[in-house]
């Protein structure tokens, strides 16, 4: 009887410290929820049963430390001083690319190199035609973008065989032939999974969460953001679930049909996460016109950091909540110096940097001090 | 003898047998889907499917009458980006929205204009001139935009993608009207009986006193401006002028076309055909992702689909032209 009364009292206690929970969140606002929720600790699994299914690796190039150290700081001089640079991007319709060509631009000016930029406009053909054009031009170096990593090792080998000093950055060859630069987009997203997870708890309590992810299946990277935005998000809510992965294509024309399909096909998902900002930005165009557009619906998350993204980060009126950013500085800067160090001799085929995902801080401050390191206008 | 009036009806137009048999395979696809899923079947969602269906149908309006004439406009999905981003430039720069608007639909109206002047002036082949033209646009989209996305946009720069009048969603009023205006011009005027004569037999079209030449210049333009529309319609949807939307679109715009049953060798065409052709396109893509089908198993689920579709098109009118002949 006794315990009855505790139970009964404990759960009384309970229900108002619910109530009061989600008072304080409503008086708080999401903004300030978001930013009181996040963090820049990778969180641990409370039951590891829960992600113990979600592979950790897919393209290969996760399970590296993130951490740059020194490939990230400016130096006085650079090798790179009067020598004749080749650029790659994989298509300079992305916002990261571009970004990444106004970076170079401002380092060629900087450190007094010759720089030529050439677009793979996210096609196979056309990044093989630019390896012959690098090729033919032989520069003294080439910073290389490959758009494939099957694809990508005879074409470095190639280059290398010219005789051409070759680092790659971004998605990378599937065998180890120069030095490279890349991210680990397992655990990048791991940590967008687990501040997604922070502030639904924060926001919603125990309620039941149901994920649905605006995907690009084709790219194994992809599938590394996915797993590891699953892997982040079910190690705080175990018991989540997923309804359904569809694919956005990866541009905002072809993500916003998709997901309004994934909102309409499963009514009861309240989390979504887009594998980059074409992604959530389809999604949120989706929810505003079937008039879900609310933070009291659920959260959605992606990464990437692009401008557009940080208006909803920062909104209260949006339900986009959680954000890893794909730093274009950071990939710029490491690039550079690798590339001074291989034309120095002083790097080896096995020299890496894994630059990081850096969570951007929900908060007026904290997108400012992203954008203008990342994206500076 | 086939004493059946509706059947007599159907049989007795080639293009309205067609079209009949479109719609069959729409109903099919429509009933498989409800079958696997019961949230296809919902008011809600048929609105989905046409708010994104939309702007194929004002673009594929404007591509049936350009190949029933025999000719093709493979820039659509260009000018489509580049229009749309255009608009969203004057509109950061505080161009009042009805000014950006007209704007897009210009540049629509030039590009397609010069695509038209080149293929008749020129001689020129409608698929080299428009290849041309598609990157063109692109590159121009590219251009315009320095940040690959553009940001503060006007709040009301959803007025056409995400308003309504009523329970009618903007984008689906304004594909209904593109669809109207074409229908009466190609079944009720004389310009319609042009565009079919021209693409019947360009040579008798012209000794029967029909300008050629600015028949198709005329349709040129139009495609431009209806795909500038649709990009109207897909950005103001997405909320963002994005140089990259679009990539494609002149394939989804074509495949509507062709499975609504106008002619590759031009003088045939139907604008009711187009719009079930679109919606097939449209339909196709929800039903796969509201039965939970895996993204890779869709894109060979669309090409079956596709391509079944067609040929069953193609062997039901076969089949009930043999029993007309026969009746």
């Amino acid at each position: 009887m006794t315990s009855l009364r505790i139970n009964g009292r404990m759960l009384l206690a309970g229900a108002a410290l619910a109530l009061a929970t989600q008072a304080a969140a409503a008086a708080e606002g999401p903004v300030a929820l978001a930013a009181k929720s996040f963090s820049t600790e990778l969180c641990a699994p409370k039951d590891p049963a829960a992600v113990a299914d979600i592979p950790k690796a897919v393209s290969g190039f996760t399970g590296y430390e993130q951490a740059p150290g020194d490939w990230l700081a400016l130096p006085d001089a650079s090798p790179l001083k009067g020598k004749r640079v080749a650029l790659s991007v994989m298509g300079l319709g992305q916002p990261f690319f571009l970004a990444i060509k106004k970076q170079w631009e401002m380092l060629a000016e900087k450190y007094g190199f010759e720089l030529k930029v050439y677009d793979g406009r996210f096609d196979a053909g056309t990044v093989q035609k630019l390896v012959d054009d690098i090729i033919a031009d032989a520069p003294d170096a080439v910073a290389f973008a490959p758009l494939d990593s099957g694809a990508a090792v005879p074409q470095v080998q190639r280059m290398l065989d010219a005789g051409l000093k070759v680092v790659t950055y971004n998605v990378q060859p599937a065998q180890v032939v120069a030095p490279r630069v890349f991210a680990n987009d397992f655990a990048g997203s791991q940590l967008v999974g687990c501040n997604t997870a922070r502030y639904f708890i924060e926001k919603f309590g125990d309620k039941k969460a149901i994920i649905g992810v605006v995907d690009l299946p084709s790219l194994p990277q992809v599938q590394d953001r996915k797993n590891g935005f699953l892997y982040g998000f079910k190690s705080l809510v175990p018991t989540a679930t997923v309804a359904q992965s569809v694919d956005g294509g990866g541009v905002i024309d072809k993500a916003n049909p998709a997901a309004a399909d994934l909102l309409q096909g499963h009514p009861e998902i309240n989390v979504i996460f887009g594998i980059n900002n074409d992604s959530s930005l389809g999604t949120i165009a989706a929810m505003k016109a079937a008039n879900l557009y609310s933070p009291e619906w659920g959260v959605v998350s992606s990464v990437d950091g692009s401008e557009p993204v940080m208006a909803e980060l920062g909104s209260d009126e949006s339900p986009l909540k959680a954000e890893s950013g794909y730093p274009p500085y950071d990939f710029s800067v490491a690039t550079f110096n690798l590339l001074g160090a291989t034309l120095d001799g002083k790097s080896t085929k096995d020299t890496q940097v894994v630059v990081g995902y850096p969570p951007i801080k929900p908060t007026a401050e904290g997108i400012e001090a992203w954008l203008s390191r990342q994206y500076p206008r | 003898m086939n004493r059946n009036p509706a059947i007599h009806w159907i049989i007795s137009d080639r293009q309205r047998l067609q079209t009949v048999v479109t719609l069959l395979v729409l109903l099919l696809m429509i009933a498989a889907f409800s079958f696997l899923n019961p949230r296809f079947l919902t008011l809600t969602n048929f609105q989905n499917v046409a708010r994104n269906t939309a702007p194929l149908i004002i673009s594929a309006s404007a591509m049936t009458v350009v190949m029933i004439a025999r000719g093709l406009d493979l820039s659509v999905g260009s000018v489509l980006a580049a229009s749309s981003v255009v608009a969203a430039t004057l509109a950061v720069q505080g161009v009042p929205l009805p000014l950006a608007f007209l704007a897009a639909i210009l540049l629509g109206c030039l590009i397609g204009f010069a695509n038209g002047a080149i293929i008749v002036k020129m001689r020129v082949s409608p698929i080299i001139v428009t290849l041309g033209a598609l990157n063109i646009a692109r590159g121009l989209a590219y251009l315009i935009t320095p940040s690959a996305i553009l940001v503060g946009l006007p709040r009301n720069w959803g007025s056409i993608g995400t308003s309504s009048i009523g329970p009618f969603p903007m984008p689906i009023l304004l594909a209904v009207l593109v669809v109207a205006i074409y229908a009466f011009v190609t079944r009720r005027t004389k310009f319609g009986k042009h565009i079919y004569a021209v693409g019947g037999n360009e040579e008798a079209a012209r000794l029967s006193g029909v300008n050629v030449e600015r028949t198709l210049i005329t349709l040129y333009v139009l495609s431009g401006a209806m795909a500038a529309l649709a990009g109207l319609v897909l950005s103001t949807r997405v909320g963002s002028g994005d140089p990259n939307i679009g990539v494609g679109f002149e394939l989804e715009v074509i495949a509507a076309v062709i499975i609504g049953g106008t002619s590759l060798s031009g003088g045939e065409g139907r604008i009711l055909g187009t719009v079930i052709g679109a919606v097939i396109v449209g339909v196709l893509s929800n039903g796969l992702n509201l039965s939970g089908v895996e993204p890779f198993w869709q894109y060979v689920a669309q090409g079956v689909v596709l391509i079944a579709a067609v040929v069953v098109d193609k062997r039901v009118n076969e089949g009930v032209l043999r029993m007309g002949a026969r009746a």
